[in-house]
């Protein structure tokens, strides 16, 4: 009886919401206007990977990141845990700084204004610094707090990336 | 003979250090275990599982070892409804939970192990690692209904078949129809397929798919009083009693001391 009832508020406090608000094909579609290129594979290395982990606060989930190129610009579907669950979210990366970001699949129950254009329009135009953060400040949404740091490290994340793809421009 | 207000004077005193002893044990308790959710991700609380059997018992939960899975030369992969296991290493990745109904199959593809469900397909190295996780955009033709390889040329290959047909990849990232690329091809490919687990795997089973709770649970079924089921609430009613009664016993002390406390 007892095993029930925790058994029960187990299962309570589990209950998420998830929402997919664009598929990931989708926005791949509509960033390259139907004109998608093929994927391309950046390896994660040990040295990206130390970078990588730098920036993520946890060592990268992936050994290897997908990502389609072509006008100009790359784009980047990442996956980052803001509180419990990940959020999956699109990055348009061009001339090493942030065109466009999109919240594909929010996971969590709280904190899902990360989503909003409001929000997500402060990343256009942000680049990376050499200390590898953003060089500039995104406002947070209070009571998403999580869930900004999570957008933020992978904003920053799809930039490093992107600079891996560009080795010509490393300095 | 003492008077009537002394001898109250000392029970109160009395039944105040008592239950105040007696409380002392749920305060501290609550206290400690308070501060702890406070700093659940500084302590990692929510990472931390625990396994004790008597406490999964507690909390009902029964071991469900799978009895069926896929074996490699070097390893197997198994599934629960709970969690993904490759070699004894539970894989970690999101959107398992919402894929273990749909698991099409697993099998090793050189270096790596390939799993798919009907829509994702997963690269692990044998270790656990996660190399890939490949989803709709990359895949040719979704729902996937079968897994296998081809072994012939130089570089194996993987095999997806789907309601569209049958593709095949190097990479697991360009994929082209079967037919078209070899025709003779259909029927090299060995397909994954579900056996029964040997019973030499059943120490690493066990040990993979006994269930576990985050610490962070269990703490904070302690704080609620949750974790002793319906009396829970009654205990944490008698620990209340018990604040009421210190709380009122305390000020009555303290106003009787100020009040003999002589004037100067």
């Amino acid at each position: 009886m007892i095993g029930l009832f925790l058994l029960a508020s187990i299962i309570v406090s589990n209950v998420q919401a998830v929402e997919q608000y664009l598929k990931p094909e989708q926005f791949i579609a509509d960033v390259f206007a139907n004109n998608v290129p093929k994927p391309e594979v950046l390896w994660v290395t040990k040295d990206i990977a130390k970078q990588a982990e730098k920036i993520l606060g946890h060592a990268p989930t992936q050994l290897r990141q997908r990502y389609w190129s072509g006008n100009g610009k790359s784009a980047w579907i990442l996956d980052e845990i803001g509180k419990e669950e990940p959020i999956t979210a699109g990055f348009v990366v061009s001339d090493g700084k942030i065109e466009q970001v999109r919240v594909l699949t929010y996971r969590e129950s709280r904190g899902g204004e990360v989503r909003y254009p409001a929000f997500l329009k402060q990343y256009q135009g942000a680049e990376l610094q050499v200390d590898q953060h953003l060089n500039r400040n995104i406002d947070g949404i209070s009571g998403a707090t999580l869930s900004v740091n999570a957008m933020n490290r992978m904003a920053r994340l799809a930039l490093y990336f992107d600079r891996m793809t560009h080795p010509e421009k490393m300095d | 003979m003492k008077s009537l207000r002394s001898r109250i004077m000392h029970f109160v005193r009395h039944w105040h250090a008592r239950i105040g002893a007696l409380a002392a044990v749920f305060f501290l308790f609550l206290s400690i275990s308070g501060v702890a959710l406070n700093h659940t991700d500084v302590l990692h609380l929510a990472k931390t599982p625990v396994q004790a059997g008597w406490l999964m018992r507690w909390y009902g939960l029964k071991p469900v070892i799978p009895t069926y899975g896929y074996v490699f030369k070097d390893g197997y992969f198994a599934a629960s409804d709970e969690r993904w296991v490759l070699n004894g290493h539970e894989l970690a990745a999101h959107d398992l939970s919402a894929n273990k109904q749909t698991l099409v199959g697993a099998i090793a593809w050189g270096d790596m192990r390939a799993i798919a469900s009907e829509d994702q397909l997963y690269l692990y190295l044998a270790n656990g690692q996660q190399v890939d996780h490949i989803s709709a955009p990359t895949l040719p033709a979704t729902p996937i209904e079968r897994l296998g390889i081809i072994n012939s040329g130089a570089m194996p290959q993987l095999v997806l078949k789907t309601a569209k047909g049958d593709f095949v990849s190097e990479d697991g990232l360009a994929w082209q129809p079967l037919s078209e690329e070899k025709p003779s091809a259909t029927n090299g490919v060995v397909w994954a397929s579900e056996q029964v687990l040997p019973k030499s795997l059943s120490a690493s089973l066990v040990k993979s798919f006994s269930p576990s709770l985050p610490l962070e649970r269990i703490v904070l079924d302690l704080h609620s009083g949750r974790f002793f089921g319906s009396y829970g609430p009654l205990l944490m009613d008698i620990a209340a009693l018990l604040l009421i009664i210190l709380s009122l016993s305390g000020v009555w002390i303290y106003l009787r001391s100020v009040r003999r406390r002589p004037k100067r």
